[in-house]
């Protein structure tokens, strides 16, 4: 910007004269003090987004409110999920045979003594009642909350890891490699996902939770892996890889250096909002009987008991199993969004 | 155009190859094998290589997969030894009970949620927009099943309005008051959770469109609100939802298969449980051909709608 009067100084001081060089001389001089000026401006002006864009995104997040409730609640589940087993052991499969269908809050008095004094308080055996088996229902839920949980995290991990891989490669190579990995993501979209995983668990017999993460992460990486060869075709013509290029870098030292790091918001936003997706999918998978093999409960598995329960009359137990996957998947969903916002402040 | 349509349909043409290749070595190559999951855990060896041999499948893996594709274009997809029928005549019973309940979920989805879509994306961050954010978050974030359940829950069991059930009779029936009020329950069920996706799509589409440079353009020109809105840029926004109709059918395949479970509606999802509990592969291998094959056909005419409606996508392409 500031050559070009500079440059018709330049002139005007060739046409002056010695004089009017000097002059011209002083003149440029100042011109230069006021561009100085200016680039100090712009420099001040720029100073905020030294905090960095992950920095600034944290913020932005926790200025929003439904997504950092969202994510205290989320930790409280995760948290409740990881320690509280750990301490009822085997609770979850023991059969209280004299307590069978249990409803859940009923209290009745017991007397404590504490200190010399006794007192007689509320109790209750089983808080959230037990079910057919009279196995306690508090603690399956719990424990059940281990199983949704790990398979949503375990089987996103292994969408960002086939997913990133191959859409990486598929983007930063293009050409054939692009052509066959797109074919073959095509394939995999049209494959219908839970008409497959029902094939290959029934095929396997027994599920694990190994097999179940395996069969969903094989199948569903492909949303990941197209947001990201999106990214790297984007990124791959943008100047500051050519740039790169042009100092001699490696392909490795572009892609992990220069282009990943760029690359992550969206995929972030996807993976967080695909957590839930699996989790409900793992529950699908329960309610038609081809999740974890009893007596290990899990959401979708304490689900599956639906057709007894209706008839019966008896809604609760499947309530609360119905309650905590609807809280989980909409904390996600909610925390994903603000991730989004947080992330990318023009998409709002 | 022509080569775009050409390069289109050869892509489908892999991808079609490519499902029945996949599927095809998922139902041979599982731990156990056709012969035992027929014949039963008692079978000799002897009566497994026997039934091997007889159904050709001691031959090498590729030569299997010819013989399989030559019977697949002459439009044999193999036979249920189970339900002793042919896959093809249990389709042509089952397929088109799924299309119908399909077919009118997803019109109804479609007719409940643009118009939302719309009202939110003109309502933006008002209390109408975000109580139906809330309300389709919510829809978003339930299994479908438990949408499922809750119906039968309220409308068959609590107020006893409507049979908690699929229609069981042929589709010749179907027209039947009886048989009809049961269709209500599956298809709210299958149309709520659609709902909840489009009008999500629907609100963004529209919020991206209204801030294009041609609705300022209608603007100056002197188009009144509504005009701009109902003539421009929903005609904009809808693009997209055709192209997310294509990609979701296999989405909508899978809910297909637990409202039918949960309703006992006797169409293609139905079927396909049935075999996956009683392993029968042949029926497995049908049902999710058909599907792929749909969503596939699907795909290419959203892309082909889309490349009529917006020449950018020809040339970007």
């Amino acid at each position: 910007m500031a050559d070009q009067p500079l440059k018709r100084i330049a002139q005007t001081g060739s046409l002056l004269g010695a004089a009017g060089v000097a002059q011209a001389m002083a003149a440029e001089e100042a011109l230069r003090h006021e561009g100085a000026a200016e680039d100090l401006v712009v420099a001040e002006v720029a100073e905020p987004s030294e905090i960095g864009f992950w920095k600034l995104a944290v913020i932005r997040f926790l200025h929003h409110r439904t997504a950092t409730v969202s994510l205290g609640i989320l930790l409280f589940i995760i948290v409740t999920a990881m320690i509280l087993p750990t301490f009822q052991g085997d609770l979850f499969r023991l059969q209280d045979y004299t307590h069978p269908y249990g409803s859940p809050f009923e209290f009745h008095s017991r007397t404590v003594s504490l200190a010399g004094a006794s007192f007689s308080i509320p109790w209750t055996d089983h808080l959230l009642g037990t079910d057919a088996l009279g196995r306690d229902e508090m603690a399956r839920l719990v424990r059940g909350a281990r199983v949704s949980l790990t398979v949503g995290l375990l089987a996103m991990l292994g969408y960002i890891i086939i997913g990133g891989i191959l859409g990486a490669l598929a983007g930063y190579y293009g050409g054939w490699i692009d052509n066959a990995l797109m074919r073959l993501t095509d394939v995999i979209i049209a494959m219908p996902f839970i008409l497959v995983v029902v094939a290959v668990t029934a095929a396997f017999g027994g599920v694990s939770l190994t097999v179940l993460v395996l069969v969903i992460a094989g199948l569903g990486w492909f949303e990941i892996g197209r947001l990201m060869r999106a990214q790297f075709l984007v990124l791959r013509e943008s100047e500051f890889v050519q740039a790169a290029r042009a100092l001699g870098a490696s392909d490795a030292r572009i892609i992990f250096r220069h282009i990943v790091p760029n690359s992550l918001a969206p995929i972030i936003v996807s993976a967080t909002l695909g957590v839930s997706g699996i989790i409900l999918l793992e529950a699908a998978l329960g309610f038609l009987g081809y999740s974890v093999p009893p007596p290990e409960p899990s959401w979708g598995n304490l689900l599956s008991q639906y057709e007894e329960e209706i008839q019966l009359g008896k809604l609760w137990p499947l309530a609360f199993p119905a309650i905590a996957l609807v809280t989980t998947a909409l904390c996600i969903n909610l925390i994903g969004d603000g991730i989004r916002d947080a992330l990318d402040p023009r998409q709002r | 155009m022509t080569g775009f349509l050409v390069r289109r349909l050869g892509q489908s043409v892999i991808v079609v190859v490519g499902v029945t290749i996949i599927t095809f070595l998922l139902t041979r190559l599982l731990p156990g094998g056709v012969a035992r999951a027929i014949l039963g855990s008692r079978a000799s060896p002897v009566e497994i290589a026997q039934f091997n041999h007889d159904n050709g499948l001691d031959l090498a893996i590729w030569q299997q997969y010819l013989v399989y594709i030559n019977q697949l274009v002459h439009g044999n997809l193999g036979f249920s030894y189970r339900l002793n029928e042919s896959v093809a005549g249990l389709l042509s019973d089952h397929l088109p009970k799924t299309i119908i309940l399909l077919g009118i979920s997803t019109l109804v989805a479609l007719a409940i949620a643009v118009p939302l879509g719309v009202m939110q994306a003109v309502r933006r961050n008002k209390i109408e927009d975000y109580s139906l954010t809330t309300l389709t978050f919510v829809l978003y974030s339930m299994p479908p099943f438990w949408i499922a359940l809750i119906l039968i829950k309220w409308f068959a069991i609590n107020l006893n309005m409507l049979p908690p059930q699929g229609p069981q009779g042929p589709i010749s029936t179907y027209l039947d008051p009886v048989e009809a009020s049961a269709l209500v329950l599956p298809v709210m069920a299958l149309a709520l959770v659609t709902i909840a996706l489009f009008s999500r799509y629907m609100r963004s589409s529209m919020l991206d469109n209204l801030v294009q440079d041609y609705v300022r353009t209608a603007r100056a020109k002197g188009v009144s609100t509504a005009g701009v809105l109902y003539k421009h840029v929903l005609r904009n926004a809808l693009i997209p939802i055709v192209t997310l109709l294509g990609l979701s059918l296999p989405g909508i395949f899978g809910g297909a298969l637990i409202t039918e479970a949960v309703f006992n509606y006797p169409g293609m999802g139905l079927l396909f449980w049935d075999s996956a509990q009683t392993r029968d592969y042949p029926v497995l291998l049908g049902v999710t051909i058909v599907v792929a094959l749909a969503t596939v056909v699907g795909n290419l005419l959203a892309d082909f709608f889309y490349a009529v409606v917006d020449p950018r996508v020809r040339i970007t392409e």
